[in-house]
């Protein structure tokens, strides 16, 4: 034990060591002529052969250009890429908004089932029973778990999730009060808010809000006046890591004024089995499976974003969705007043089966004190946040002061004047052996730093990384041209960005690519 | 919990950092009257033994073991083992987008050879790290068209994939009469005539022609002779191509050989199991001058402070997080572990396994065909030729013959008259290298 606690005191305030790390060409570099990585099946029509007729136009002459590798090959060359990624699995990723907790194996074990990987969409529900089931069972617990009366499984991120939600409302403003087309999105708001809002062809007004950080009941009464707005966006807690106080009263503002009211539910990982979204009169809701239910970012997709939704609403779902029939489960498009389809087919059920592994092994979710539950993450991922918060106060300017939800934010406004900024403590906190925070987001903050610890970490973790942060506030002052030339243990130096943009080069092509 | 690392003595430490006795004083903010009043109404925890005996027992409901015949945009291909292996490494799994590009430059290389390859495949110019599938791809890229033009009218088949007509309708945010479906001829190809009365009637207003080839009824497109009436009848119109079977190009000329300005694919073919269609990734890809107006994140090579080659996220002014709601797209999170896949899978094949793989795909559609000709109940409906699908009329009532297929483990693909009321008694089947001789044998002897 002792030994545990002077090894993590060690690491605590150390830089992290360089790996042994092979420079790794692209695999088209490693291809030549007469190679093949793969086996074909057998040939089972013996002689039978067949002129394509295919006009001659149309038929591809070679695929010159695709490389040429053996197995072997391919293997160590993605084995290499893997080792030059930071993730989850290797160390601490306190990128706020994305919650970056542990994907639990299992789940990915489960993925693999034979019987759900080798369904085919069209087969008929019958032969599906098992697929359906998972996917209505999910949609019931996240109704359970947000209070909401349906669900769509099918958007297949977030921000698909944004605009099916918004689809669904413009659809039912074109019914209900067709001038109704702005949507209110506070300035706190992620940037695929305002940009589903003009892909569902809705305007955006921003909303400023208070001091505290949070929105005013007044202002949205203020900018309801014209009876305009068809909804408000609204991100509960808000990216400033808080909860949005008054999100019942500004609900009710907008219900009573003809206007309804959507949750980006990206932060929901605060909020499970501590408030719901019924609760705060929330319309419309999307989740987010990859980050609140634990299914893997897997490098930036794929996602998973559901939308949830009140009874009002159900006609506007997407088609085709799940209905339970006794025992019997099928699918149905039965909705005149759809928006119609915003997939290929039922969504990305990878993710499905994998977040409903999750609730199913959470499990109930008792008063407090249980050992297990969904609730019991929640409350665990805000300690860390405000754990984070109160080691670092004082060392990093700490624009709202109170308690935090799921993450906080710090500003680098007490390093400005050594002139480190926020990218630059970043950059330096990858030497320590971390992935940095969210950075330079939200908007309203100038500089941040957002940091969303999540519950699956550890008390010597978080501490190692406070340490870091506070070595690195400390070499600020002390060294600061040490933190300006960081990273420099990563894989790589500071990138240039704006030669990527300068002089594009967005894909391999021989002779061309080297630097 | 076994997820859950905090003991009772980490929380207390946590707790009087913090200032706290409780955990209720962290939830000053949240009023009484929006805080569940009781637990979530959830089962108790399951143990990872009951978790997988659970999953195994719903897994086992699906009749997934049939001989499948049906396509339509997802295409059972045998994966090579290395896939699986590789994307469940936990530095590709457990990664976020690569915002910090000197601690994912694994990620970053793979995406930018995933464009590559997407590239290679389509000899396009430019590709971006991958959309969600090819539905809402090519809706996305006839948005595009729309954008680069200024224009909003649209033409596309009649023979496009149903589901995504529906994917663009939905997409699309003018008048949806400003989308002009155009109607197939008695061999199953668009009708180039009315192709051309439409697109004269359209034009200054024509944003794009997109054409999904092969179309949904598998047939092959006279993709040149299309791309010829469009470029002499409506110039600034963008040509704008969708393709659900990517193996097809192991064979067929690819859309930039027939200059496609934006050239859409779905890429579950590679690397991605069917799975009840949850594993699709959309291939985006343009010519040079379209960068700017392209949705999606897209990766490009640089150099790091000491010159080394290196790669990042780049063009983000045109993203959501920056452009807010002036963004291309409202894109963000894409597909990229089944880029990933897709790239494992597409290099494996290399020059010479896609083409061999697509001409396998290709006989054993023919040798269908060649048995189904000698059937009375049932006969080819188009007369155009097909890639590894095709369309079959039955004189039986199409209901009644896929209860009886089914009930004899057999998908015998998907039925059209859902789709198109004018086609109640035809079908599309499909076939694969997976598809074997006594397989087919087996499907057609079903037939009289």
């Amino acid at each position: 034990m002792s030994m545990n606690e002077k090894r993590n005191g060690d690491t605590s305030t150390g830089e992290a060591s360089p790996t042994l790390a092979f420079e790794e060409p692209t695999i088209f570099e490693h291809s030549h002529e007469g190679k093949c990585g793969y086996s074909l099946p057998e040939n089972t029509f013996g002689d039978f052969t067949t002129k394509p007729a295919i006009s001659k136009n149309l038929l591809r002459h070679d695929l010159f250009d695709l490389p040429e590798v053996s197995e072997p090959e391919i293997v160590r060359h993605f084995t290499r890429l893997s080792q030059w990624n930071y993730s989850v699995d290797t160390g601490f990723y306190p990128l706020g908004s994305c919650t970056m907790k542990y994907n639990p194996r299992i789940n990915e074990k489960i993925a693999t089932l034979d019987g759900f990987a080798s369904l085919h969409p069209f087969s008929e529900p019958d032969d599906c029973q098992g697929t359906l089931e998972v996917m209505k069972r999910l949609e019931e617990l996240l109704c359970a778990i947000t209070g909401l009366d349906h669900f769509t499984l099918q958007p297949l991120a977030g921000a698909h999730g944004e605009l099916t939600g918004m689809k669904i409302i413009a659809a039912y403003q074109h019914i209900k009060d067709p001038k109704r087309n702005k949507v209110l999105i506070p300035d706190t708001a992620h940037g695929t808010n305002p940009a589903s809002c003009a892909l569902a062809n809705l305007e955006v007004v921003q909303l400023k809000t208070t001091e505290d950080g949070i929105l005013s009941p007044a202002v949205v009464r203020e900018a309801l006046q014209n009876g305009d707005v068809a909804a408000m966006m609204i991100t509960n807690p808000n990216t400033l890591g808080l909860f949005e106080t008054h999100i019942r009263e500004i609900a009710d503002l907008l219900h009573e004024n003809g206007a309804l009211l959507y949750m980006d539910g990206a932060n929901y990982n605060a909020l499970m089995g501590i408030s719901s979204a019924a609760l705060m009169g929330v319309d419309v809701l999307h989740l987010n499976l990859h980050k609140t239910f634990s299914t893997p970012h897997g490098g930036g997709g794929p996602g998973s974003g559901p939308v949830g939704v009140t009874k009002a609403l159900f006609e506007f779902l997407p088609i085709p969705y799940v209905v339970r029939n006794g025992a019997k489960l099928a699918l149905k498009e039965n909705l005149p007043l759809s928006i119609g389809r915003v997939a290929a087919f039922y969504g990305n059920f990878f993710c499905h089966l994998r977040a409903l592994a999750y609730i199913l092994t959470m499990g109930k979710t008792d008063t407090r004190g249980s050992e297990t539950g969904l609730r019991t993450a929640s409350e665990l991922a805000i300690v860390n946040a405000n754990y984070i918060r109160a080691r670092l106060k004082g060392r990093y300017h700490l624009p709202f002061d109170k308690a935090c939800m799921h993450e906080c934010v710090f500003t680098d406004a007490l390093q400005q004047k050594y002139d480190i900024h926020t990218r630059d403590i970043a950059k330096r906190l990858m030497d320590y052996g971390f992935h940095p925070p969210t950075i330079y987001f939200p908007l309203v903050v100038e500089a941040a730093l957002m940091i969303e610890p999540t519950e699956t970490e550890t008390k010597e973790t978080l501490d190692a990384f406070c340490d870091a942060m506070i070595a690195i506030a400390d070499e600020a002052k002390s060294n600061p041209a040490r933190v300006l030339e960081a990273p420099t243990l990563a894989k790589r130096k500071r990138i240039d960005q704006l030669k990527a943009v300068r002089e594009p080069v967005l894909r391999w092509r021989r002779g061309e690519n080297s630097t | 919990m076994r997820y859950l690392p905090l003991n009772t003595a980490n929380q207390k430490a946590l707790f009087k950092t913090i200032g706290i006795e409780s955990f209720d004083q962290l939830l000053d903010s949240i009023p009484p009257a929006v805080r569940f009043k009781k637990p979530l109404g959830l089962e108790a925890a399951y143990s990872e033994h009951k978790l997988l005996h659970h999953f195994q027992d719903l897994a086992e409901k699906n009749h997934s073991h049939v001989k499948l015949f049906a396509g339509g945009g997802s295409y059972r291909h045998h994966i090579p083992a290395i896939v699986e292996s590789l994307i469940s490494r936990g530095e590709f799994l457990t990664a976020y987008t690569p915002y910090q590009p000197e601690i994912s430059q694994g990620t970053l290389q793979a995406i930018f050879e995933f464009q590559t390859l997407a590239c290679q495949l389509l000899e396009m110019d430019i590709a971006n790290a991958s959309m969600y599938d090819g539905a809402t791809a090519f809706a996305e890229g006839l948005l595009q068209a729309t954008r680069v033009t200024k224009r909003e009218m649209i033409i596309i088949q009649k023979s496009l994939h149903p589901h995504y007509k529906q994917v663009l309708q939905t997409y699309y945010p003018f008048d949806p009469k400003k989308i002009i479906e155009i109607d197939f001829d008695r061999s199953g190809t668009v009708n180039c005539d009315l192709l051309h009365k439409e697109i004269l009637a359209a034009g200054d207003r024509l944003a794009a022609v997109g054409v999904q080839y092969p179309n949904f009824f598998g047939i092959i497109e006279p993709i040149d002779k299309i791309k010829e009436i469009a470029a002499a009848a409506a110039p600034k119109a963008l040509f704008v191509t969708s393709t659900t079977e990517a193996i097809a190009f192991g064979m067929l000329k690819p859309p930039g050989g027939f200059e496609a300005d934006i050239a859409t694919c779905e890429g579950q073919s590679f690397g991605n199991p069917i799975g009840f269609g949850g594993r699709c990734i959309g291939l985006y890809t343009v010519k040079d001058s379209y960068i700017r107006s392209m949705p999606g994140r897209v990766v490009g090579q640089t150099v790091d402070k000491d010159g080394r080659r290196s790669y990042t996220l780049t063009f983000e002014t045109r993203e959501q997080h920056i452009r807010r709601e002036k963004a291309t797209s409202n894109i963000c999170t894409n597909h990229s572990l089944l880029a990933l896949a897709a790239a494992i899978h597409m290099t494996s094949l290399g020059r010479q396994g896609l083409r061999k793989l697509a001409e396998m795909n290709f006989r054993a559609a023919e040798y269908a065909k060649s048995l189904f000709r000698e059937k009375k109940t049932v006969k080819l409906k188009f007369s155009a030729p097909t890639f590894n699908e095709f369309c079959l009329e039955t004189t039986e009532d199409v209901d009644m013959l896929f209860k009886r297929l089914i009930r004899g483990g057999i998908l015998p693909g998907i039925r059209l008259k859902k789709f198109y009321p004018d086609l109640k008694s035809s079908f599309i089947v499909s076939f694969t290298e997976l598809s074997s001789k006594s397989e087919i044998d087996e499907f057609v002897s079903c037939f009289q």
